[in-house]
C-alpha cells in the first residue's frame, strides 16, 4: 500500500491541520439530525476526501469504512445504458456522476431517488444494535461536481430539495465557480484550503516517524516547496525519494518533479528563446504531446504561465498573467482547447518580442 | 453538347427495321440493341408519330439555318441544336485532334487500348466522340446499364435467357465488343444507327459513358473485369469520366477501376477536357438566338457562362428556361444558379493565401480600400467556406494548423490565432443564434485581416491537421489510463485506495502517475508501454535539453566574459 493511503487519517481527531474545520465537522457529527447538505471545495490534494471519510466514520461508526466497489448500469430514457462505478457501504454511496458524460443528469436523479427511497439500515435496526445518536439518513457523496453539465446540476437542485429528509448529499469539487449558484446555496460550503508548506513538512515528518527512517529537514522543506502545497503529491514525492535512495535519504538529494512539468519547463525555455512563427510550430508539437498524455489543458496553461513567470521582467508579468487567465477562462468555457492554448503561446511570444524590441531599440 | 441518352434507341428505331426474331444468344452488344428495339416497339409505339414530327426541326438545326422553327414545340434546345459535325463541338480543336489521332492509331496498331476523357459534365466529351465517329465512319458500341436492368425480365420471357446482373451483362458486353468482329458484322447487317448513310464502316470503338453501379462487393470484380478488358481488347475503348471536382479527377477513382500498372502504361491515355470557354459558349448560344429569333441583351452570354461554370448543356437548358419565361433579364434570380463546389484544398488555399484585388480592374462602386490602405480581398470568405463542403470545426482546424507557415511576424500571427480562438469559442456557444455564422466569418477572415507581411509565396503542402490524430490518441490513452487507474485501486495488492476508483483520470495523471512510475514501476510500466505516446521519450529529450541548457548557459557566460561584464549570476 502506498504511504498516501496507509497514513491517511481516519478519524476527525487525527486530522493534522485546519483544526477549525475539524471541530466544526465533529460538532456536526455529534448532532447528525441538524446536518445540512455539505459542499466541500478546495484545491487538489488539500484533504477534502480525507475529511469526508472521517466525517462519515464518526456519523455511522466503523461500518462506514467497510467499502466495496459496485458497478451499476443505468438506462436513460433513450434506452442507452451507462455503466458507472460506485463505492458503497451500508450507509453511504460515493459516485462520480461526471463519468457518465452526457447522461449525467439521469444518473444523478436515479441514484438519489433510489438512495432516498430505501431507508437507512441503521435506522431500521433494533435499538440495541443502534448506536445512540447515529444518523438516520443515508449519505450520497458526489465527487467532481464541477464536471457536471448544467442540466445535471439543475436536476441535482430539484432532487436535493425533494429528498432532503431521508438523504444527505456531500458534494466535492475543486472549483466552486463551476457549480451553479442555487446548488451552492442549498449546501453548507466548507472550503478546504491547501495546507501551508510548514503543515506539509509536519505531515511528512509524521510519515517518516511511522516508517521509522530519518527525514532531513532540508529535504522535507524542499519537497514541500516542490509539491505546490498538495499533500498527496508531497507524500508521493517523499516515497519516490525513499525508493530511489533505498531508505537513506540525504538532505541535498534532488526532488524529482513530474515528467510533464519538466516538459512544460522545457517548452517555456524554448518560447522565451526565440519568437517566430516557426518556433510556434515547434511549440505546438509539445502541446500536442502533453494533450496526448491526457494532461488537462487548464493545468498546462497554468503551469506554463508559472514557468514563464520565473524568468520574466516584472514589467511584463502583469500582462502575461492576464492573458494566461484570459485563455484559461476560455478553455473552461469551451471544448476546443488547442486553439486557446496556441493563442496564448502566440500572445506571449508577441508580447515578449515587443518587450525585447523596445529594450534594444 | 451531348446527346441525350434516351435518344439513341429512338434513333435506332427510326432508322432500322424491327427485327423481333433476332437470335437470342448472340452478340451481347447486338442483343442489347435488339432488346432495345423490342422494348421500344412494345412500349413506345405511341410516340412514333410525335417523333416523326420532331425530326424536321432537328434537321434544320443541323444546317443552322433557323428557318421555320420559330414556334416553340416540345423539343429541348439541347436536342434540337445537338451538333452534327465535329466543328460544332465546343472542345478545344487541339484536344479533338489528339483524340482523333489516338483513335486512329489505336485502330491500326492495337497497342493503345483505353482512352479516358476526364472533365466536368456537359462540356461535350461524348458528343465529340460521336461526331468523330460519324466523321470517320466508325461504329460505336455502347453499354447502358438500364438495358440490362429494365429489359432482362422481358428478355428472359421471350428468349429464355437467365436474368443478368448488371455486372455480368457488362462482362458479356465487354467480351463481345472487345473481340471486334461481331459488332462489325452485326452492325452492318442490322443497319444500325451509326452507319446511317450506308457507306462502309471503317472501324469500331467502344464508348463507355457509365459503368455498372459499384458496390463494395462488386468493385473488385469490376476492376478485374475492366483490367482484363483493357489487356485483351482489340477495339479501342473510350471511357467518359465526369465524376470530377473542379475538372479534376481523383487518382484513386481511376486506380480503383484499372490497375495502376496498366493505367499509367502506354495502353492508356488520360485526357483532361476543359470546360467550354466564354467565346465558344457565346458562339453556340448566339446560334440558338438567331435560330429561335430571340432578342437578348448581350450580357446574357457572360452571365450564363458564369452561372453554368462552363457546362454547356446546363447553360442551354437554363437559357431555354429563361427564354420561355420571356423575361430576358440578366442576373435575375439565383434559382438556376448551380452550387459551385470548391475542392476543400482550393478553398483553404484561398483563405490562407488571402489574395487581394489588384489595382488593374477596380470597380469604383465595389472597390474600397481597407483602413490601412490595403486593397480589398479577392474573394468572399463566407462564400468560399460555404462552397468548400468541409464542416466548420474541420475548417478552423485546417486554417489554424497551417496559418503559422504563412506569417513572418509573430505579433500578426498572434492576432490571427487570437481570432481563431474567438471563433472556436463562438462555435462552442451553439445556443446563441448566429454564432456559427459569426464563427465561420471570423475564421475565414482571420488570416486576410492580420497578415500584413506574408511569407514569400511558395508551394505548401496542406496536410490534415494533427489535432485530429492528437484527439484520437488522447481519447484512447484516456481509456487506457482509466483502466490502469481502476485496476490499481481494485486489484489484490491494493496499490491505491478504493476511493481513487472514481472520477476523472486527470488528477491521477497530473499528480500521481509520474511518481507511481518510480515507486511501483513493476505494475505501471507494463501497461504504459501500450499507450499511444511519445511521452516516454521525454526522459531522454529532457536530459538532452538539460545539456542544451547548460550549453547555452556556458555560451552566454562566455559572451558576457568577452564583454567584460562581471558578476554574472549563473542561476
Amino acid at each position: 500500500m502506498l504511504w498516501v493511503d496507509k497514513y491517511r487519517p481516519v478519524k476527525l481527531d487525527d486530522l493534522s491541520y485546519h483544526d477549525t474545520i475539524s471541530q466544526r465537522l465533529s460538532s456536526l457529527a455529534s448532532n447528525p439530525e441538524s446536518m445540512p447538505h455539505l459542499f466541500f471545495y478546495g484545491p487538489a490534494g488539500a484533504g477534502k476526501k480525507t475529511r469526508i471519510t472521517a466525517l462519515l466514520g464518526s456519523l455511522y461508526g466503523p461500518g462506514a469504512s467497510r467499502l466495496k466497489l459496485d458497478k451499476r448500469t443505468f438506462t436513460t430514457p433513450t434506452k442507452r445504458t451507462v455503466e458507472l462505478n460506485m463505492i458503497t457501504s451500508n450507509y453511504h454511496i460515493e459516485i462520480s456522476p461526471g463519468d457518465a458524460g452526457l447522461n449525467d443528469r439521469f444518473v444523478i436523479q436515479d441514484v438519489i431517488k433510489e438512495m432516498a427511497s430505501n431507508k437507512n439500515v441503521g435506522a431500521s435496526a433494533t435499538s440495541s444494535e443502534r448506536k445512540s445518536g447515529a444518523a438516520t439518513f443515508k449519505t450520497v457523496v458526489l465527487v467532481e461536481v464541477d464536471r457536471l453539465s448544467r442540466q445535471a446540476q439543475a436536476a441535482l437542485r430539484r432532487t436535493m430539495e425533494k429528498y432532503a429528509s431521508t438523504c444527505r448529499l456531500i458534494l466535492v469539487c475543486n472549483n466552486q465557480s463551476k457549480v451553479i449558484e442555487p446548488v451552492r446555496s442549498r449546501c453548507l460550503g466548507i472550503r478546504v484550503a491547501a495546507p501551508t508548506e510548514d503543515e506539509i513538512c509536519k505531515v511528512l515528518k509524521s510519515v517518516s516517524i511511522n516508517e521509522s527512517f530519518m527525514l532531513p529537514d532540508e529535504l522535507a522543506i524542499n519537497i514541500a516547496r516542490e509539491s505546490s502545497r498538495n499533500v498527496r503529491r508531497a507524500i508521493l514525492m517523499l516515497e519516490a525519494c525513499y525508493v530511489q535512495k533505498r531508505g537513506a535519504l540525504t538532505k541535498d538529494q534532488p526532488v524529482q518533479k513530474t515528467d510533464w512539468e519538466l516538459y512544460i519547463n522545457q517548452l517555456a525555455v524554448e518560447i522565451t528563446r526565440e519568437q517566430t512563427p516557426q518556433r510556434l510550430m515547434a511549440a505546438r508539437e509539445k502541446l500536442y504531446e502533453l494533450l496526448v498524455n491526457c494532461i488537462p489543458a487548464n493545468v498546462i496553461i497554468k503551469t506554463l504561465a508559472k514557468e514563464l513567470m520565473k524568468n520574466l521582467d516584472d514589467s511584463l508579468k502583469r500582462e502575461v498573467i492576464e492573458w494566461a487567465a484570459f485563455y484559461e477562462h476560455r478553455i473552461s468555457l469551451g471544448s476546443k482547447e488547442i486553439f486557446h492554448l496556441e493563442a496564448f503561446v502566440a500572445k506571449f511570444m508577441a508580447v515578449y518580442k515587443k518587450y525585447l524590441n523596445d529594450l534594444f531599440a | 453538347m451531348k446527346l441525350g441518352r434516351k435518344q439513341l434507341p429512338r434513333r435506332r428505331k427510326a432508322t432500322g427495321p424491327l427485327r423481333l426474331d433476332w437470335p437470342a444468344v448472340g452478340a451481347s452488344q447486338d442483343l442489347v440493341g435488339t432488346k432495345d428495339l423490342v422494348s421500344f416497339s412494345l412500349e413506345e409505339s405511341a410516340f412514333v408519330p410525335v417523333r416523326r414530327k420532331q425530326k424536321r426541326p432537328r434537321k434544320n438545326a443541323v444546317s443552322h439555318t433557323g428557318g421555320d422553327t420559330s414556334s416553340h414545340d416540345n423539343a429541348l434546345w439541347i436536342d434540337r441544336y445537338n451538333p452534327q459535325c465535329i466543328a460544332d463541338v465546343c472542345v478545344a480543336p487541339k484536344k479533338v485532334q489528339e483524340v482523333r489521332q489516338w483513335i486512329q492509331s489505336a485502330m491500326k496498331d492495337h497497342v493503345h487500348k483505353l482512352l479516358i476523357l476526364v472533365g466536368s459534365p456537359g462540356i461535350g466529351k461524348s458528343t465529340m466522340i460521336r461526331c468523330l465517329a460519324k466523321e470517320n465512319r466508325w461504329s460505336i458500341s455502347e453499354w447502358n446499364e438500364t438495358f440490362s436492368n429494365q429489359y432482362s425480365a422481358l428478355n428472359s420471357a421471350m428468349h429464355s435467357v437467365d436474368q443478368q446482373s448488371s455486372l455480368s451483362s457488362f462482362q458479356e458486353f465487354l467480351r463481345q465488343a472487345g473481340t471486334g468482329y461481331h459488332s462489325l458484322t452485326f452492325e452492318s447487317s442490322s443497319n444500325s444507327s451509326t452507319k446511317q448513310d450506308g457507306s462502309q464502316i471503317s472501324g469500331s470503338i467502344i464508348l463507355l459513358e457509365s459503368l455498372p453501379t459499384q458496390h463494395e462487393s462488386t468493385q473488385m470484380r469490376l476492376r478485374e473485369l475492366f483490367t482484363e478488358h483493357v489487356r485483351t481488347t482489340s477495339v479501342p475503348t473510350v471511357l467518359i469520366f465526369s465524376d470530377v471536382l473542379e475538372g479534376k479527377h481523383k487518382r484513386e477513382d481511376l486506380e480503383s477501376l484499372v490497375d495502376p500498372n496498366l493505367l499509367y502504361s502506354d495502353l492508356c491515355l488520360i485526357l483532361q477536357i476543359q470546360p467550354c470557354t466564354k467565346q465558344n459558349m457565346k458562339r453556340v448560344l448566339s446560334l440558338i438566338v438567331r435560330a429561335e429569333r430571340l432578342s437578348v441583351p448581350s450580357s446574357i452570354y457572360e452571365d450564363l457562362h458564369e452561372r453554368s461554370n462552363g457546362d454547356l448543356r446546363s447553360a442551354i437548358t437554363t437559357f431555354q428556361y429563361e427564354a420561355m419565361g420571356q423575361s430576358m433579364t440578366v442576373k435575375n434570380t439565383d434559382t438556376t444558379n448551380r452550387d459551385r463546389r470548391l475542392s476543400p484544398f482550393h478553398a483553404l488555399g484561398k483563405l490562407l493565401y488571402a489574395k487581394r484585388v489588384t489595382g488593374a480592374h477596380k470597380d469604383p462602386l465595389s472597390w474600397w480600400k481597407w483602413k490601412d490602405d490595403r486593397p480589398p480581398i479577392d474573394f468572399n470568405p463566407e462564400n468560399v467556406l460555404e462552397h468548400s463542403g468541409i464542416e466548420q470545426f474541420g475548417t478552423l482546424s485546417f486554417l489554424e494548423h497551417h496559418s503559422p507557415d504563412f506569417f513572418s511576424d509573430i505579433s500578426e500571427l498572434s492576432d490571427t490565432l487570437a481570432t481563431f480562438s474567438d471563433s472556436a469559442l463562438l462555435m462552442d456557444c451553439s445556443s446563441i443564434s448566429g454564432s456559427q455564422n459569426a464563427a465561420a466569418s471570423l475564421a475565414g477572415r482571420a488570416v486576410a485581416a492580420f497578415n500584413r507581411h506574408p511569407r514569400a509565396n511558395k508551394f505548401r503542402q496542406l496536410s490534415a491537421p494533427k489535432i485530429f490524430e492528437v484527439n484520437r490518441n488522447r481519447r484512447e490513452n484516456e481509456v487506457h489510463l482509466r483502466h490502469l487507474h481502476h485496476s490499481l485501486s481494485t486489484n489484490r495488492s491494493n496499490e491505491l485506495s478504493l476511493h481513487s476508483a472514481l472520477g476523472a483520470t486527470s488528477h491521477f495523471v497530473s499528480d500521481s502517475l509520474s511518481f507511481l512510475r518510480r515507486i511501483i514501476p513493476e505494475s505501471i510500466d507494463l501497461s504504459l508501454n501500450t499507450m499511444h505516446s511519445r511521452f516516454r521519450l521525454i526522459d531522454k529529450s529532457i536530459s538532452s535539453s538539460n545539456d542544451a541548457k547548460t550549453g547555452l548557459l556556458k555560451e552566454q557566460q562566455q559572451v558576457l566574459l568577452d564583454d567584460d561584464i562581471g558578476d554574472f549570476d549563473s542561476e
